[in-house]
């Protein structure tokens, strides 16, 4: 077996443990932090009969270990429970309404953050000790400091209300929705080949995701910087320059070359950038998972809000582990 | 040892001198900070009304007589905002300090003895690291339900595994050195070398993350704040201010939310700035 696929093996092989804790961290949180997640949620006006009729519905008047056993078991069922409004859909059902949006928000933000990050990052390591590069470092810091709700009511103002260039809410015009196939309304409108409704979706997710970008930028910005100024300082460059190479050339082969640490910061943001789209979707009324939590909490819906965080805790599993293999793939170094 | 303190000490000393790397960072830091603090300490001077009372003028823009204008209950959103202070240091700093006073025992104790307990406390750290930290702390504060302390506590519970994980990597370099080795060979307990001669060490690392940490906090504190799980109304908090700023923005009163979130920018970014700094006057980056 080669050396790659192993590693990939191993790897895959330890998201088990990792989602097993999130897992138990989550139901702690969850059940057995001190009070009583049903009453805390529900408020202390509801009579005593009805609260332990919810407890029952969310299994919650079991012994805690059978409690654990069943959810971990319904999980990997791919079983969420059934929400406790709404007509009892099952959770998950609902979750993959909502899910779509969100990786639509997180991917164009992910998108603006890595290319303004590289932009900034390769203009501050190329212009290396002057004020430019000065500016840049202020700008990382500053950006990673901008409350999000705040940084993107600014930009609502200017090219929604002021210039009336963008929405300032929603993903796309009413009525415009694509045929749903992936639930990716950029792709969706694309694979219909609807314009109209790509036009509309690409609109509406512009001052989001540029928000995010924006502010997850920063951490970009430096690294692209300091890794771009340790490959220029490497042999191989001098070598590029001594033969003559256009310098253009070589900023290619030096930006290659210092993507791949940058890599592992992806990994890394995908937290923040999950989080960050919360700020987002509830800053642009952005109909994703972040909006799904919130609106469950304050509707009550326990398993659903208990849902929502066991789906997010797998998907960030997973990130983990893709961003790791493409790791391994870019760098062969990285091996067990 | 005591080397590595005088190192230490000069290293404070070389914030003084013009030159030192980074210098400018903290010092900038340090004054936003500071007039932050003097501000929450002393809003009832500064204040110019009360921030829950109406003051007759409705959404008002700015003006010498309402320095950032009026919301739309008519309160003075620069007084609202000089107390709004209050809040985020209370719930940042408290919980900072409780996710410290567990973050860095844990950390010694797992970097210093290792084997069993650190691979299971490190796996727990990393597993929780890796969970987006506001969506962490709303499940905490949903089930616990809203209040100050509640938020505290869900807050301070998101930032054990930042102090956790970099004390554990630092004891793990500093243990491997010479004097803790002759510390041991003369005999000394293992927390004696925990606590003389490893956590002295690790004051530098400890102080920066403190300050970068702090100032994620405040971002995390105006998120919750900002979704409703802090404060409920009259009281005065940015992030909740910010929140009820929202639906007269479209209308134009831009007043209501530009200052509160230009506030938790500006803390966020004193702190910030003074971890900047700091981990560059006590490490200088290699390149310039």
């Amino acid at each position: 077996m080669s050396s790659l696929r192993a590693y990939i093996l191993t790897r895959a092989l330890m998201v088990i443990p990792t989602v097993l804790i999130l897992l138990t961290v989550v139901f702690f949180i969850l059940r057995i932090l001190p009070g009583d997640p049903i009453a805390a949620m529900v408020g202390q006006k509801v009579p005593p009969e009805v609260l332990e009729k919810m407890r029952e519905e969310a299994g919650l008047n079991k012994p805690l270990i059978l409690q654990y056993v069943d959810y971990l078991l319904n999980i990997f069922k791919g079983d969420l429970g059934k929400s406790m409004i709404w007509g009892k859909r099952p959770v998950i059902d609902e979750i993959m309404d909502r899910f779509p949006a969100t990786l639509e928000l997180t991917i164009f933000g992910f998108t603006f953050s890595v290319l303004i990050g590289l932009v900034t990052g390769s203009i501050a390591a190329f212009k290396r000790g002057s004020y430019v590069d000065a500016s840049m470092r202020i700008y990382s810091i500053v950006a990673y400091t901008l409350f999000i709700p705040w940084f993107g009511m600014l930009l609502q103002m200017i090219f929604g209300i002021y210039l009336g260039i963008f929405p300032i809410g929603g993903r796309i015009d009413p009525g415009l929705e694509p045929e749903r196939l992936t639930g990716l309304y950029v792709v969706d409108s694309l694979l219909t080949l609807n314009f109209q409704a790509l036009g509309s979706a690409l609109l509406h997710l512009f001052l989001p995701s540029l928000t995010l970008g924006i502010v997850l930028s920063g951490a970009y910005t430096r690294l692209v910087r300091n890794n771009l100024i340790e490959v220029l300082n490497q042999d191989f460059i001098l070598a590029y320059r001594a033969r003559g190479i256009r310098n253009s050339k070589i900023a290619f082969h030096a930006m290659k070359n210092a993507f791949i640490p940058v890599i592992t910061l992806m990994g890394l943001q995908f937290a923040i950038l999950l989080a960050g789209a919360v700020l987002t979707e509830t800053t642009f009324s952005w109909p994703g998972m972040g909006t799904f939590l919130l609106e469950r909490i304050q509707y009550r819906d326990y398993t659903s809000v208990q849902g929502a965080i066991v789906f997010y805790a797998l998907f960030v599993a997973i990130i983990s582990l893709v961003v790791d293999v493409i790791y391994a793939l870019v760098d062969p170094r990285i091996r067990y | 040892m005591s080397s590595e303190v005088n190192n230490l000490a000069t290293r404070f000393l070389k914030l003084l001198i013009p030159e030192a790397e980074g210098r400018w960072m903290v010092i900038s830091g340090l004054a936003i900070v500071f007039i932050v603090v003097f501000m929450a300490i002393f809003a009832p001077f500064i204040a110019p009304y009360d921030p829950t009372k109406s003051t007759g003028d409705i959404l008002k823009p700015p003006s010498s007589k309402h320095l950032m204008g009026t919301d739309n209950l008519g309160r003075d959103i620069f007084s609202r905002v000089v107390y709004g202070s209050r809040v985020v240091l209370l719930v940042v700093f408290s919980a900072s300090l409780l996710s410290m006073s567990i973050g860095i025992p844990l950390g010694l104790i797992s970097g210093y003895f290792g084997g069993k307990l650190d691979r299971v406390l490190s796996m727990l750290m990393d597993s929780m690291y890796a969970f987006p930290s506001l969506i962490l702390a709303i499940a905490i504060a949903a089930v616990l339900g809203p209040s100050i302390l509640n938020a505290m506590i869900a807050i301070s519970v998101v930032y054990v595994p930042t102090y956790f994980r970099m004390i554990r990597g630092q004891t793990l370099s500093v243990k491997s050195r010479l004097f803790v080795e002759a510390a041991r060979a003369v005999g000394a307990s293992n927390s004696k070398i925990m606590l003389k001669y490893i956590l002295p060490n690790l004051v530098p690392t400890i102080v920066v993350v403190f300050s970068l940490s702090v100032a994620d906090a405040i971002l995390t504190e105006a998120g919750l704040s900002f979704l409703g799980f802090i404060v409920t109304a009259p009281t005065p908090d940015w992030g909740y201010d910010l929140s009820a700023g929202k639906p007269y923005l479209p209308a134009g009163y831009w007043w209501m939310i530009t200052f509160p979130g230009m506030m938790v920018m500006l803390l966020a970014l004193g702190f910030a700035l003074i971890g900047e700094g700091l981990s560059e006057v006590y490490a200088p980056r290699r390149e310039r």
